[in-house]
């Protein structure tokens, strides 16, 4: 299953590279995150909607 | 982030400080286990009747037993190369490797004659060549291990 994130990434046109450096995380970590790996925190979370102008719900809230 | 000593070891990505606190976790949890285990031994079993110089020995080895499973983790983890992906950027970082590698066993080696002093014998002088150089080789190998790892791990998460 592609990730609302992801999905929301790619259609900023941003790579994983990118948008790690805008939040100041790695691109293993964002690519860890999409995949379901990894359980950001709420202040990753939050740095990631608003580079990605989504609110968290948006990108994480799993309910439709 | 949460006020403590340790934040000087942790690195900056939130992934990768949360990883890296586990294994110094994990490698203190095994060095308490070990600690019991061998007090209680010694308490039941093999009554040692140790010197203070075994006793420092033992004592030191603890913390580098700690230190060396961190790092050994660290590596197999593939979790110290976050951005190398492609062949292109694997080739630049493993000359980076190499480069940091030499420069390491310079460092070794520089340390290794302050401490040591001049060598006056034969013995001492291969000594004195050979370490480095064993060390640089492994220091390389391990950095090479991690790289590997990285890419790979990378490789699965790439966009």
């Amino acid at each position: 299953m592609v990730s609302k994130m992801k999905l929301a990434r790619v259609e900023t046109g941003l790579t994983q590279a990118q948008l790690a450096k805008q939040v100041n995380a790695t691109r293993q970590t964002i690519g860890l995150i999409e995949k379901g790996e990894y359980n950001p925190s709420l202040n990753l979370c939050i740095a990631i909607s608003k580079a990605l102008n989504k609110t968290l719900d948006d990108l994480f809230w799993e309910g439709d | 982030m949460i006020l403590s000593f340790l934040n000087v070891f942790l690195p900056e990505d939130e992934y990768k400080r949360l990883r890296v606190l586990y294994f110094m976790a994990e490698a203190a949890f095994l060095m308490g286990g070990l600690l019991m285990l061998g007090s209680a031994l010694n308490n039941y079993w093999l009554k040692w009747n140790l010197d203070s110089t075994e006793v420092t020995f033992i004592l030191m080895m603890f913390p580098m037993l700690m230190v060396g499973y961190t790092y050994f983790r660290y590596i197999f983890s593939g979790i110290e190369h976050t951005e190398v992906s492609n062949k292109r950027g694997y080739k630049e970082e493993r000359r980076v490797a190499g480069k940091r590698a030499l420069l390491v066993g310079v460092l070794f080696f520089i340390i290794f004659v302050i401490v040591k002093g001049i060598p006056t014998n034969y013995y001492e002088r291969i000594d004195m060549i050979a370490l480095p150089i064993v060390f640089t080789l492994l220091y390389f190998l391990f950095d090479l291990v991690s790289l590997k790892r990285s890419a790979k791990k990378n490789n699965e998460l790439e966009d």
